[in-house]
């Protein structure tokens, strides 16, 4: 066989071999991502029940649940919001996993809420002004800039905010399903501030703010 | 789509790094043996307004040890002090200079001083360039040792060293240099440059000398060599030393010509891709020029494409916060996490390639990396400035734009 035949046979198939490597490296991170995002969802989930448990197990008026709440809430919240970027991020460079993506995220949307109601129960017993934010997206623009500005608030907040995202394009959830028919919403991006403030388009930062600012003194 | 296009993108990059990589594991050291007699050669220089350069390039070319040379030098209707500084060496026999009362452009020019030509061999040399002593012997002795060659090239550098762009087109230089030497190795070498090059005399007057018009008049000729059959060599252990363009603006002027010349002359020799009757030169070699560029255009597509989404996506985020910014805490984890391997696999392996390569290319010719710069800039950004220029030309053929040759 004459060189360049050679030379043209044996790069075809080092880069074939070489992009085949590259596609079950892609498969494994895959698994791995799948994995990562199942512990934190773990975590979450057994950080939020225990919370609960341990609100059926204190009595109601124990000044001991309001402490442990309070001490945890910071946490809670974060790693939930950290598990909604990283279900983004991931299922975006997923190869193959699709449908796996779409359990997380319903198992995620699950652990959102039980973290709302939690949360909006503690808010009841505890007197907090905690600010819960239910936030429904899509992909478009208007979408991505109230993702920033609602970012800056839970940020300015300061342990005050909780904001709770919905993706909207993505598959069924029965979770996703209520809290849709429930706010009646139709596209993203839509906001609802503790549960009773609904905003149907694009707010900017200071919008938003003076706007929860007064559902709060309302309230 | 997009991920679609990059796979296919990188795929096809470290396809081609392997391929030469393949071709440099089974490269032979070949030595060529000078007899003791040589014939006549004509050493062929056209100039047009190359006041400032002419004179060294004189100076070297008839300081020459060879023995039996002459220099034609075609003076192509200079607007400058080029004929002024030629007829300086006046007095050298070996010198006979062609003024030209009208300017005929380089391939014009050589071919009238082509009629002048009493060598066996002829040498075109640019006026902007000097030889390495022993170069001509070599390069006519591989052509006498072999009657299937058409032409014989050097390795061609930069004559000067002192701007950014320059620097840049010494490891270009270095590394295209041993890739011509690779492709001679497989017989599929497809262009003798103006800064060096010999020819038979003869083969140049039966496919009628230089296409006058052309924008790549050594591209040109080297393919019509091949199709009648003749071979191209390469002298790699000789150098000849060329002004090269000086800042970027220069650059590209002269690669836009050149990428414009070689879309005029694919068109003019369409007839020669995927053609087996001219073997892997017109089978392969000659689609894998058309793929080089297309893929380098086609990266900056990309390229440009990542960087409009991470701009409007700032400005998404800049006109709902302005410029709020907070870092995330950072988790190796994470960012591992976050890459797209399949496209980083086959990138990185492409690169490690080809990064051996430039290597291989430095040490074979016997160079010291001195400038880190130029040379990392060559490895990881220069195709994206090599696509603008081809995006150019492609855009300048569409439209038919003035074509001017320097």
């Amino acid at each position: 066989m004459d060189l360049v035949k050679e030379s043209i046979l044996k790069a075809a198939a080092v880069t074939a071999v070489i992009l085949v490597f590259g596609v079950l490296i892609g498969l494994q991170v895959d698994d791995v991502r799948e994995g990562y995002v199942e512990n934190q969802l773990r975590e979450s989930t057994l950080s939020t029940q225990s919370l609960i448990v341990t609100r059926e197990y204190l009595d109601e008026s124990s000044r001991n649940y309001c402490k442990v709440v309070q001490d945890r809430i910071p946490e809670i919240s974060d790693q939930n919001t950290q598990i909604g970027q990283d279900l983004q991020s991931f299922a975006g460079k997923s190869i193959s996993n699709n449908e796996d993506y779409k359990q997380l995220r319903r198992e995620y949307y699950v652990s959102q809420l039980r973290l709302y109601n939690l949360l909006k129960d503690y808010k009841q017993r505890c007197g907090e002004e905690a600010t819960l934010i239910m936030f429904f997206f899509d992909d478009s623009a208007a979408s991505t800039r109230q993702g920033s500005a609602l970012t800056k608030y839970y940020r300015e907040a300061n342990n005050n905010s909780h904001i709770f995202s919905f993706n909207l394009d993505t598959g069924d959830s029965e979770v996703l399903n209520v809290l849709r028919s429930d706010y009646n919403v139709e596209g993203g991006p839509t906001v609802v501030v503790n549960g009773n403030q609904t905003f149907r388009q694009y707010n900017s930062f200071r919008e938003l703010r003076s706007s929860i600012d007064v559902n709060k003194s309302v309230s | 789509m997009i991920i679609f296009f990059t796979y296919l993108l990188v795929a096809s990059s470290a396809f081609v790094a392997m391929y030469y990589y393949f071709i440099f594991s089974e490269l032979e050291e070949e030595g060529v043996d000078v007899p003791d007699s040589l014939p006549k050669v004509s050493v062929l220089m056209p100039a047009f307004n190359e006041s400032g350069v002419v004179a060294e390039s004189l100076e070297n070319i008839l300081d020459l040890d060879y023995p039996d040379y002459e220099v034609i030098l075609v003076n192509d209707a200079s607007t400058d002090s080029t004929l002024e500084e030629v007829k300086k060496f006046e007095d050298d026999p070996k010198l006979r200079v062609l003024d030209l009362d009208e300017n005929q452009g380089k391939a014009g020019a050589l071919n009238r001083g082509l009629e002048h030509v009493e060598g066996r061999f002829s040498v075109v040399q640019d006026a902007d360039s000097v030889l390495e002593e022993g170069t001509l012997e070599k390069a006519v002795a591989m052509m006498m040792n072999d009657s299937g060659l058409g032409g014989v090239i050097s390795r061609i550098q930069p004559l000067n060293r002192n701007s950014f762009f320059r620097n840049l087109q010494v490891t270009e230089y270095t590394v295209t240099n041993f890739y011509r030497r690779l492709m001679c190795s497989i017989d599929v070498l497809d262009v003798t440059p103006g800064a060096f090059a010999t020819y038979r005399t003869s083969d140049l007057k039966e496919i009628g000398g230089f296409d006058k018009g052309n924008l790549t008049e050594d591209l040109d000729v080297a393919m019509r060599l091949r199709k009648e059959g003749r071979s191209l060599g390469m002298v790699y252990d000789k150098v000849s030393r060329t002004e090269l363009p000086e800042t970027y603006s220069d650059l590209k002027g002269q690669r836009v010509r050149w990428a414009r010349g070689f879309i005029q002359n694919a068109r003019k020799h369409c007839d020669m891709f995927f053609n087996s009757e001219y073997g892997w030169f017109g089978k392969f070699q000659l689609p894998l020029h058309v793929l080089m560029p297309a893929v380098a255009v086609m990266g900056l597509s990309l390229i440009l494409f990542g960087v409009f989404e991470g701009v409007y996506n700032l400005y998404l985020h800049v006109s709902a916060v302005g410029f709020s910014f907070a870092l995330g805490e950072l988790n190796l984890m994470k960012v591992l996490l976050g890459f797209q391997w399949k496209i980083y696999t086959p990138l990185i392996a492409g690169l490690l390639v080809t990064g051996f390569m430039i290597r291989e290319a430095y040490r074979s010719s016997g160079r010291e990396v001195s400038h880190i710069s130029s040379l990392m800039f060559y490895f990881l950004g220069f195709f994206a400035v090599k696509a603008v220029f081809w995006s150019t030309a492609i855009f300048k053929e569409i439209t038919r734009k003035s074509k001017v040759w320097t």
